[in-house]
């Protein structure tokens, strides 16, 4: 096999899913980029903005509260929930893919419960939780007060100490299953063989778990943590949806802070600059974490 | 073949023969897995448990507090009842299902391709080619609408399945490729390189030799793809507004009104919403445990 | 592989269909027939009066055929980018505060030219109109109006020794504060949703607070606008709406609520530990069906006095892009009419007919203030949108609730960020 060959059929299976994102991505990325240099509202037509060169960026770096949303966002909304999807995950896939549930006969029945909140759709997974964490008449104060555990109802999600961890809750809920399934297929693609052999050196089993399951994972971990932080980065739904970003504005991220100034404050441009920046941070951090996780492959 | 692989791959008889066997080895020791895993699974199913309950209450008993005693009380479908008669949920659900399976399919035969390219070739551009695909997730979706908007109106895909599937596809096709290219790159070049000695195209080894030993990741990709198509609801209220092509989503979000909420039927209508995705999926997982074990003989 | 083949057999047949149905709908017959789409945002639960009209409309009208789209939640946004592209409805539901953005040659069509080739029945009784004629020109007409009133539970009110919901913002203090402490603190004498969301319902009771004590948040002289608050008035409208926390009046779980109706709400309601609470007519009439207990409305506190309150609701309007303007002008007139009226469920934005009403006692309330309230109009045409100074109060009074911040920082706070908006 020639390398120019074995180039051309790269290409070629590349192709298809290169025009797609090409033709979806490429072209609102480019003129995102012309938004941010705009002042435009979303009720003008795409060609009547007036361009302001950087003035969106000078107004987005000058809201003095922008330090402290971006702070939110990198550490409660994404590298907190990740780090726990990642450790619950792996706790989860590992107990899943245990011989002892096999014999137990609910190897089947556990693995579908551990997928069903990721089927729950996150606006009602939300509005459930929402409610479930209800200051008054919610299930989770009516059992706290109950029990005698507090006095009267917590209000999770209006007092600054129960807040963000209330919608880390949430996210952690709603995401794990993803975690949990991708990987376990990474489990379960582990051959037996390499096991066996770690039997027979005598390798107990935390060895096997060290020296076998962890370096076979490394692959597919390392895909999930680099989706997971970007997706949860970008997302707005949770935070949008729990608290709208207070009390205050102690939950506000950047996501929140882009829609509302894309769409309650008609500045497209403004929330085209938040978005170029959140693009860029994520841009420095996937080059990083690649260059990172690719020397330690080697 | 190893005996532990053939016991896991052994064919159906024989592993259950094999697990009655097994059964006596159920230890006492077992339970300090399986009792904290249950209590997490029960967490874990528990706000969707309420979910399911508070469709099945009366309108009047969701606003009140519980009452323990009382928990079972006047259980009814009228909340479901309410859903059907005010929209046409049922048409929406069908429209979901649709878009959502042939966008998976389109999905994961793409980037089964485009991701073994990824794992396998080290051709020039694949640097590029990677950080353009984890480049595609890094906008924010909100910023994308208005300019995809404008490009599908002049292509007429506005208001049309193929259009939202178009979209669909490639909102999750940079996952799948990344995630393929994952999957690939746990299966020994080994393999595949055997089988092209023996001759075989670049799409054969992908079909015949890699496909079946990364089965379990192949339904992830899907179920993956399909969860996030299913749940999208952005695109699909800005794409399709004609009420005979909206989505479960876009029904859903209908529910929630500017002035109060009538909590039974959102509950109900995200009852619904769920139980396609519990239901395909639950069937799905049965048919994963079983891959495993088929790709386990052929390998 | 079985699996694989179920997919694939899944998939095939649904790519079967999905051409089947996009073949299927082909273009519009050619049959002398006008087809108009009429866009709509309230939930699909809300309208059924509204479809019950366009039936009428339609057996009566075979030549005029209109189709209801309904597109929730409401999103302005959505609509211009159709109209900016040749493409959207014909038929548009707008609602008030919205009718100044799209007030665009490209998006809507100007109705003066209809207007005065088919009069409407009674023009001259149309409230709101100076949120839908903006320079002289007509963009929209109003048709639905609405307000907040107080929804309250009489019996429990009397329990509390209280006989009639307050006329003044003072005296809410004073009568919640007795309704609490005469249950021993089990009673919420008035819950209202606190939260920092741009939609929490706050912001209205705020407004409301503010314009009976003349002033407001932004002010416009003669198109030069600036902040029409000084920080003590501002930080007084906080100090008084958070004392019905630190009195233990309202409970701290309403700072996590931003709907009017939220099942905590209307649990409250519903068990009697909230008295008090102020919604809008649709709101209130889910409220109703959700509790037991017997719910009556009022004015707002300073709700009779002219110009204290607000008057909400929904305008129509016509696609710039329609290629149908008389027949939806007659569509438009017909949803205008009494005849509309008999089914749908909603006050009519016209002083002639809305005091004809035959309305349901308990929505006596909103009756009694609809005549005084006045639309956003005060706050139309800024640089800063009503969208974002609500977000912006609702954010501080919120920080102020939860110990963030004090009054005076969380007034100072407001008027800077309006500041940076009006010069930017």
């Amino acid at each position: 096999m020639t390398t120019r060959r074995t180039s051309l059929q790269a290409y070629l299976l590349s192709a298809p899913a290169l025009v797609i994102v090409a033709l979806l991505f490429l072209f609102p990325s480019i003129y995102n980029v012309i938004l941010s240099l705009q002042e435009i509202s979303p009720f003008q037509g795409p060609g009547d903005g007036e361009w302001i060169g950087l003035g969106n960026f000078e107004y987005v770096f000058g809201n003095p509260e922008f330090w402290a949303i971006a702070r939110n966002t990198v550490f409660w909304l994404t590298a907190l929930t990740v780090l726990l999807r990642i450790v619950f995950g792996l706790a989860l896939a590992v107990a899943l893919h245990s011989p002892v549930l096999r014999r137990w006969k609910v190897r089947g029945l556990a693995r579908t419960l551990v997928l069903i909140p990721w089927m729950v759709p996150q606006v009602v997974a939300i509005a459930s939780w929402r409610w479930l964490l209800d200051g008054s008449s919610g299930v989770l104060n009516q059992v706290l007060v109950g029990s005698g555990l507090t006095e009267s109802g917590v209000a999770f999600l209006a007092q600054t100490s129960t807040v963000w961890w209330s919608i880390v809750a949430i996210i952690v809920w709603r995401e794990l299953p993803f975690v949990v399934m991708v990987l376990l297929a990474g489990l379960q693609s582990i051959p037996d063989e390499q096991y066996e052999a770690a039997s027979l050196d005598g390798a107990g089993r935390i060895r096997a778990f060290r020296s076998i399951t962890v370096p076979n994972l490394r692959p597919v971990l390392t895909v999930v943590v680099l989706v997971t932080v970007i997706q949860t980065f970008n997302n707005f739904v949770y935070v949008w949806l729990t608290t709208g970003g207070g009390p205050g504005t102690y939950t506000a991220v950047l996501a929140t802070e882009l829609y509302s100034m894309a769409f309650f404050a008609n500045k497209l441009g403004a929330g085209a600059a938040i978005g170029l920046v959140m693009t860029m941070i994520m841009a420095v951090f996937a080059v990083l974490y690649m260059r990172a996780t690719r020397t330690e492959d080697q | 073949m190893s005996a532990v692989t053939q016991q896991e791959a052994a064919p159906a008889p024989s592993r259950l023969r094999a697990r009655r066997r097994d059964s006596s080895a159920r230890r006492a020791s077992d339970l300090v897995l399986l009792v904290p895993l249950a209590v997490v699974l029960l967490a874990i199913i528990f706000p969707v448990l309420w979910m399911v309950y508070s469709a099945l209450r009366p309108v009047q008993d969701i606003a009140a507090g519980v009452s323990w005693s009382t928990l079972l009380d006047n259980i009814s479908l009228d909340a479901f009842v309410r859903l059907f008669e005010a929209t046409n949920f049922e048409q929406y659900i069908v429209n979901s299902l649709l878009v959502c399976l042939v966008g998976t399919f389109c999905t994961v035969i793409v980037a089964s391709l485009a991701g073994f390219a990824l794992s396998r070739y080290s051709f020039r551009g694949r640097g590029a080619m990677f950080l353009l695909l984890v480049a595609t997730q890094l906008l924010p979706f909100v910023v994308l609408i208005t300019p995809v908007y404008l490009f599908f109106s002049q292509l007429g895909l506005l208001n049309s399945f193929p259009g939202i599937v178009l979209v669909y596809v490639a909102m999750t096709l940079p996952l799948a490729v990344l995630l393929m290219s994952g999957f690939f790159n746990g299966v020994p070049r080994t393999l595949d390189e055997a089988a092209r000695m023996d001759g075989a195209s670049t799409l054969t080894v992908i079909a015949r030799v890699i496909a079946p030993l990364v089965w379990p990741g192949i339904v992830t990709v899907s179920v993956t793809a399909f969860i996030a198509m299913w749940e999208e609801f952005l695109f699909a209220q800005v794409f399709l507004t004609d009420d005979s092509l909206k989505t479960a989503q876009v029904g859903l979000a209908g529910l929630f009104g500017e002035y109060g909420t009538d909590w039974g039927v959102v509950m109900a209508a995200s009852t619904i919403a769920a139980a396609p995705t519990i239901i395909l999926f639950s069937f799905l997982q049965r048919r994963l445990v079983a891959g495993v074990a088929a790709g386990a003989i052929k390998g | 592989m079985k699996t694989s083949r179920y997919i694939a057999a899944a998939a095939v047949g649904a790519l079967a269909a999905t051409l089947a149905a996009c073949g299927g709908e082909g273009a519009e017959p050619d049959d002398g027939v006008v087809r108009l789409t009429f866009r709509q945002f309230d939930p699909a639960d809300q309208i059924q009066g509204l479809v019950q009209a366009v039936d009428t409309w339609n057996a009566d009208n075979p030549d005029i055929q209109v189709e209801l789209e309904t597109v929730t939640p409401n999103n302005p946004q959505q609509f211009a980018r159709e109209a900016n592209s040749g493409s959207g409805p014909d038929l548009i539901h707008i609602a008030l505060a919205d009718a100044a953005f799209l007030a665009d040659p490209n998006i809507l069509l100007p109705l003066d030219e209809l207007m005065t080739e088919q009069p409407l029945e009674d023009a001259d009784s149309l409230l709101a109109t100076d949120m839908t004629i903006l320079e002289e020109t007509t963009w929209a007409i109003p048709w639905t109006a609405d307000t907040m009133a107080m929804v309250y539970r009489e019996d429990v009110l009397a329990d509390a020794g209280v006989s009639g919901t307050p006329s003044d913002w003072p005296e809410m203090l004073d009568v919640a504060g007795q309704i609490t402490d005469s249950s021993g603190g089990e009673v919420s004498g008035f819950c209202f949703a606190a939260g920092a969301q741009q939609q929490a319902a706050q912001w209205f009771a705020i407004n409301y607070y503010m314009w009976n004590n003349d002033f407001q948040l932004i002010e416009n002289n003669g198109g030069d606008w600036s902040v029409g608050a000084t920080q003590d008035q501002l930080a007084g409208a906080i100090d008084y709406f958070n004392s019905f926390f630190t009195e233990g009046i309202t409970p701290t779980s309403m700072q996590a609520i931003t709907d009017y109706a939220d099942p905590s709400v209307a649990a409250g309601l519903g068990d009697g530990t909230c008295a008090m609470t102020f919604m809008p007519p649709a709101a209130f009439r889910a409220v109703q069906e959700q509790v037991d207990a017997e719910l009556l409305t009022a004015p707002m506190p300073g709700g009779l006095d002219d110009g204290s309150t607000h008057l909400g609701g929904r305008a129509l309007g016509i696609n710039a892009n329609t290629e149908h303007q008389d027949e939806a002008w007659q569509v438009v007139q017909y949803l205008l009419s009494a005849e509309t009226f008999e089914t749908y469920d909603q006050y009519p934005a016209s002083a002639s007919t809305i005091t004809q009403l035959d309305v349901d006692p308990a929505e006596q309330g909103f009756v009694d203030q609809l005549p005084h309230s006045v639309p956003f109009v005060r706050y139309i045409g800024a640089p800063i949108t009503i969208a974002s100074l609500q977000e912006l109060v609702n954010q501080q009074f919120s920080a102020v609730y939860s110990g963030q911040s004090d009054s005076a920082t969380a007034a100072q706070a407001i008027i800077d960020a309006i500041e940076r908006e009006l010069q930017g």
